[in-house]
């Protein structure tokens, strides 16, 4: 072929952005600013300067600041010259203040601030920051992750007082997200301590906090108007002592979209939940995420339409995901999936909604799982062998749960249904029926299932055929560094003692294993898991 | 239908018999076919592309031809990957700048999206890291600032460096 005589400056300007946005912004303009005239003027546009994140996020979730030449370049040549057209701001704790120092920013209206230490939050909200004095009236909407490793009573109170100074710091703050980096549950914000905590101008806020009585304390009246509010709570229980000082009856007619998220089961929801949703009577959108324990009836469309619907006559957008739990002990009168489908069709037909519903003799207790699809949660809970398929590709944590076995084909729907699962959890203790392909000859008609994407595999009161299935190789493929939970007896048994050839090759890749039932290792244990950290409890 | 072909003609002159369904991975061919009732039988002039180029995007278009139709693109929340080029793609754009942009113009007028994602993404890929005089080097790029010019940016710093 002729060598062609085109360069890269003879390309029309919508192909040089076209090819400019497949970098991120910092790399464009730490790359082409400046290089000539035209290109200069192509990446100040509003385009790649409006917001900037001004951070390195690593493979493996950390927050860096940016290489020092990188930040030099910005903080001593860019950012003063474009510093009239940033808008936004995304910053990490070490070059927040070096950044912010290093021009003004008139038009900045936002920032985020993440992975900032407890200290550097500490001294930039509560100080007398010239930073915030600075930026006092202008900023209207702060996202903030704060990483704290102290886990005492003091960190915890120094972190709900930066919460509280967000809002004098800017005072015309309308929105707010503000979260610890760590979902440890002793990390969550917890209002218990009464810090005061005022905005009149606050619209939206999403916040993760510990308990059910943290949602009434920030909806008694101190946002006043706050019509968004997203919130992660940890505990939905009745904690008596703090419930009456907080004003909960008071409707909240500005809400227009709620979002509650609790990972935990719950067994108040008619006493806690149906109570605030009820004081939402102009809600939009509503978005409900939980598991409940509720002893006699399930929660159905039926009890969504005379608790929720009849009461928020604007509702246009419902998502949810609810599971709820009944103890029996005769097998009268039970619902079947079909039953509780039926109740659904009462939401309306705009709403796409799947449902599952499974009893456990043994246990005596039944589950009724409903969820609008497109499902966008990030874990799935409890799966049985009713579970109906589907595509859940946000969802990388899983649970399986059954007093029926779980065979090879019910892991293929799994991984169908998941394909970036990361951490799966099993408990079952029924032994599988179907156990004849033990080698390689006779399990050819069965696909050696792949989890390419799996790192945390924990055996939770399991039968030991369900830790053959995944470490026997003829019947799963795991990939490197898999950690798992196990019983170190059940493991010794599958493994014949740590010497079995079919398992040898999937133990070979699991880099921790955690024992909670053994004193004594043999030492041979390490051959036949060559990579893996042995923690025992 | 799969099998059936119709003539593209260069800037050149040479004349290339394309299947319909892979010429069809051009929205522009593609358009040209369906809105302005063209019959198999005439030629369909490409004004701004040569033969050399246009062997290159049937090449791509052979082998891409059953591609998955690309996810939406959501610019706001997109994470900028430039790694994810498959190896045959890369074997692929190993060719010198002149006909990597040559491509590239073809692909955005012939309105191939995945081929100009890609080839995109390979120039995207020479920027990334470089300074700008790296940069100056690499594409063969003048520096038109005046000295003035230079001299007013490095005074409008100036009060930021003494910070």
């Amino acid at each position: 072929m002729e060598h062609s005589f085109i360069q890269l400056i003879d390309l029309p300007d919508e192909i040089l952005v076209n090819i400019f946005k497949k970098l991120n912004d910092v790399e464009v303009l730490y790359s082409l600013m400046g290089v000539n005239q035209r290109l200069s003027k192509i990446v100040c546009d509003s385009m790649f300067t409006n917001r900037l994140t001004l951070l390195r996020y690593l493979w493996n979730g950390f927050i860096f600041p940016l290489s020092r030449i990188v930040l030099d370049r910005f903080c001593l040549q860019i950012l003063p010259e474009i510093h009239h057209k940033i808008q936004w701001l995304n910053l990490e704790s070490l070059s927040m203040e070096r950044i912010l120092f290093a021009a003004d920013y008139p038009n900045l209206r936002g920032l985020g601030l993440y992975n900032i230490n407890q200290k550097t939050a500490v001294h930039f909200f509560m100080g007398e920051q010239i930073l915030t004095r600075t930026f006092k009236n202008q900023i209207s909407t702060v996202i903030i992750t704060i990483s704290n490793k102290k886990e005492d009573l003091s960190a915890k109170i120094e972190i709900m007082t930066v919460c509280s100074h967000i809002f004098t710091a800017f005072p015309n703050l309308l929105y707010l997200n503000f979260h610890q980096s760590s979902d440890r549950q002793i990390d969550r914000l917890s209002f218990d301590c009464q810090i005061p905590m005022f905005c009149s101008t606050l619209l939206e806020l999403h916040i993760k906090v510990q308990r059910f009585d943290d949602i009434l304390y920030l909806l008694d009246g101190r946002f006043n108007k706050l019509c968004i509010f997203y919130v992660d709570v940890i505990n939905i229980a009745c904690t008596r002592t703090s419930l009456p000082m907080i004003n909960n009856n008071e409707r909240l007619s500005n809400m227009k979209c709620f979002s509650m998220t609790s990972s935990c089961e719950t067994c108040f929801y008619d006493e806690l939940i149906v109570p605030l949703l009820q004081r939402m009577l102009n809600l939009e959108k509503l978005v409900l995420n939980f598991a409940a324990n509720c002893q006699k009836t399930f929660i159905d469309g039926n009890n969504l339409k005379t608790n929720i619907f009849n009461h928020m006559s604007r509702l246009n957008i419902f998502t949810f995901n609810i599971r709820s739990k009944i103890s029996f002990y005769d097998q009268m009168n039970l619902l079947s999936n079909e039953d509780i489908k039926n109740t659904l069709t009462n939401l309306g037909d705009d709403y796409k909604i799947n449902c599952c519903v499974d009893y456990f003799p043994k246990e005596k207790t039944g589950q009724c799982h409903i969820y609008s699809y497109p499902y966008s949660l990030t874990y799935y809970d409890n799966i049985t062998n009713n579970f109906s398929g589907g595509l859940f590709k946000y969802v990388h944590n899983v649970s399986l749960f059954d007093e029926r076995p779980f065979e090879h084909e019910f892991f293929i729907r799994i991984t169908h249904a998941f394909p970036f699962l990361k951490q799966l959890t099993i408990n079952n203790l029924t032994p599988q029926n179907h156990k004849q392909y033990e080698n390689l000859n006779n399990n050819q008609d069965l696909p050696i299932i792949k989890y390419p994407y799996l790192t945390e595999l924990d055996f939770i009161d399991v039968h030991d055929d369900y830790i053959e299935q995944f470490l026997v190789n003829t019947k799963t493929y795991l990939s490197n560094y898999i950690h798992t939970i196990i019983d170190y007896n059940s493991l010794q048994r599958v493994t014949h003692n740590f010497t079995r050839e079919a398992t040898r090759i999937n133990c070979y890749k699991f880099s921790r294993l955690i024992f909670c039932d053994v004193l004594d290792l043999p030492k041979h244990i390490v051959d036949y898991f060559p990579h893996a950290e042995i923690i025992i409890f | 239908m799969a099998g059936h072909k119709i003539k593209l003609q260069s800037n050149d002159g040479d004349i290339f018999d394309v299947e319909v369904e892979i010429a069809k991975l051009s929205i522009t061919i593609k358009t040209m076919l369906e809105d302005l009732s063209m019959n198999e039988e005439e030629i369909i002039p490409l004004p701004n592309i040569n033969s050399a180029i246009f062997k290159k995007v049937i090449q791509w278009t052979t082998h891409h031809k059953d591609d998955p139709p690309l996810p939406p693109e959501d610019d706001e929340n997109r994470e900028k990957n430039t790694n994810d080029i498959s190896s045959w793609d890369q074997e692929f754009l190993k060719v010198d700048q002149g006909t990597l942009f040559e491509l590239i113009l073809a692909a955005n007028y012939l309105d191939i999206k995945g081929l100009l994602d890609v080839t995109c993404t390979s120039v995207a890929n020479m920027i990334k890291g470089k300074t700008s005089e790296e940069i100056r080097q690499t594409f063969n790029i003048k520096n038109d600032f005046t000295p003035q010019e230079e001299e007013q940016i490095k005074k409008e710093n100036e009060w930021c460096e003494n910070k």
